[in-house]
């Protein structure tokens, strides 16, 4: 995903950098990174959901006192009441605020980034 | 300032692709060069080695007294406007021209002088807060130029910096482009496949084709005495008419043989005989009114103004193009004569398209 961001940023301004001077760090430092900061962005919020919502992984490694939040949602069962509905929504409402609050913070690039559009050829 | 000499330049792609076979050439301190060519003959990739943004396999590149073959693109001092111009979309049009100020580590103070200064010089002034997508084409091309302009290179590089312009526009700044060369006098190599482009601001047109070098000389040499047939194909508009026939030598001269066309040349014509191509630049085709010359059928009338093309159909292969007068009343399906001015015309070995004659 980074890789089609990367590749989106024209040769052209790599080249035009690096005629003036500016070595390869400061050319991905100063024309590279900002232009691409957007699809990084993406990429992040991205990352973290696959990452915040993982369960498989979690449900195996994880220990009983150490829990991932989706593993701790599949645990609102009981044997006497059957499946607690109303603790298990409640959770799972807060389960998503995170991704709410990082998903406001980085709104401006994530227009940018889902357009695809970002550098003017 | 600074002269540029390619040695026997030769870059290559892998194994099959051959991009440049051989280019030598010596640019002049001050001079205007403009290589030009088809798309795929290697000039930009020439371009390319002389700024240091590709390594030629082998071969040399000279700038001045330096030998700057294995130099980085920064350490050459070389100024290069690109064809998609290259502003950075997310700084202002001042940073973009303080941009290789800053690279340099310009004291702040210095740095903000001579960007304004150059502003001014380009009539930029105003746009220095703007970002480049909020430029127009012809303001986005001021301060690409300004950009090369503030470092003071010793030479600049433009690779078909007008291609994205309009046919107005492109005009416009073909002239600001020569007006700017005059007061620099800086050495410029610029590349387009523009052929007007490379007549009207070059002190020296380079002919590329496959790799290869095909003529080096003034914009009026190179269109009035071709090399080959190449060169004589690519220069002019209407393109130059080829006739396909024979060489004969006979008594006092030779004979040129086509379908339809014979001709007797009693100037020191092609010492050689066999098969030839003759060129005839269309202004050098004349619509008779007398006896004199080869009958015709007009099939195709392009009025353009001042003058009108005229496609005759004369009984060879393919229509002959003459430029005619635009008060000549003719229409399609008249029958004319033309002539050909014998001290005009040019001829190609058809084995291998060098000039013979």
């Amino acid at each position: 995903m980074m890789l089609a961001f990367i590749d989106e940023v024209p040769r052209e301004l790599e080249h035009a950098a690096r005629l003036m001077g500016a070595s390869r760090l400061a050319t991905i430092r100063k024309v590279v990174f900002p232009l691409v900061a957007s699809g990084m962005m993406v990429t992040l919020l991205f990352v973290f959901i696959l990452n915040w919502s993982e369960f498989l992984l979690a449900l195996t490694l994880s220990q009983p006192r150490v829990l991932t939040l989706p593993v701790l949602l599949n645990k609102f069962q009981s044997a006497v009441e059957g499946r607690l509905y109303g603790p298990q929504a409640a959770i799972g409402t807060v389960v998503t605020i995170p991704v709410v609050i990082l998903g406001f913070l980085i709104q401006k690039h994530l227009v940018k980034g889902f357009s695809f559009g970002m550098i003017r050829r | 300032m600074a002269s540029i000499r390619l040695e026997n330049l030769v870059k290559s792609f892998g194994e099959t692709v051959q991009a440049v076979r051989g280019v030598s050439l010596e640019i002049a301190d001050g001079e205007f060069v403009v290589l030009v060519g088809p798309s795929g003959c290697g000039k930009t990739t020439t371009l390319h080695l002389i700024a240091g943004l590709e390594r030629p396999t082998s071969g040399e590149v000279w700038i001045g007294a330096e030998r700057v073959t294995d130099w980085e693109p920064g350490d050459r001092n070389l100024g290069m406007v690109f064809q998609s111009l290259a502003l950075f979309p997310h700084m202002t049009v001042f940073d973009n021209i303080a941009f290789p100020l800053m690279i340099k580590k310009v004291p702040p103070a210095e740095l903000g002088e001579r960007v304004r200064g150059v502003a001014t010089t380009l009539h930029v002034a105003h746009l220095l807060d703007k970002r480049p997508s909020t430029l127009s084409g012809g303001e986005a091309q001021r301060v690409a130029l300004a950009r090369t302009i503030v470092v003071k290179p010793a030479a600049f590089l433009m690779d078909e910096p007008l291609s994205s312009l309009d046919a107005k526009l492109r005009v416009e700044m073909r002239t600001e482009l020569k007006r700017l060369h005059a007061t620099l006098r800086a050495t410029f190599v610029y590349v387009t496949h523009d052929q007007a482009e490379a007549m009207t601001m070059a002190h020296r047109i380079v002919v590329m084709d496959q790799g290869r070098v095909q003529q080096t000389g003034p914009p009026l040499a190179i269109y009035n005495e071709p090399a080959n047939y190449f060169v004589a194909g690519f220069f002019g508009i209407p393109a130059m008419n080829f006739i396909d026939g024979e060489l004969h030598q006979a008594s006092g001269g030779s004979v040129f043989q086509a379908p339809a066309l014979r001709l007797a040349l009693t100037r020191s014509g092609p010492s050689a005989g066999g098969p030839a191509t003759l060129g005839v630049r269309p202004e050098h085709v004349r619509l008779s009114d007398g006896a004199e010359g080869w009958p015709a059928a007009v099939s195709l009338i392009e009025p353009l103004g001042d003058e009108t093309l005229v496609f005759l159909d004369y009984g060879g292969g393919t229509s002959l193009v003459a430029k005619a007068s635009a008060e000549d009343r003719l229409a399609v399906g008249d029958r004319r004569r033309f002539t050909l001015r014998t001290d005009k015309l040019v001829f190609f070995a058809s084995s291998d398209g060098r000039r013979i004659a």
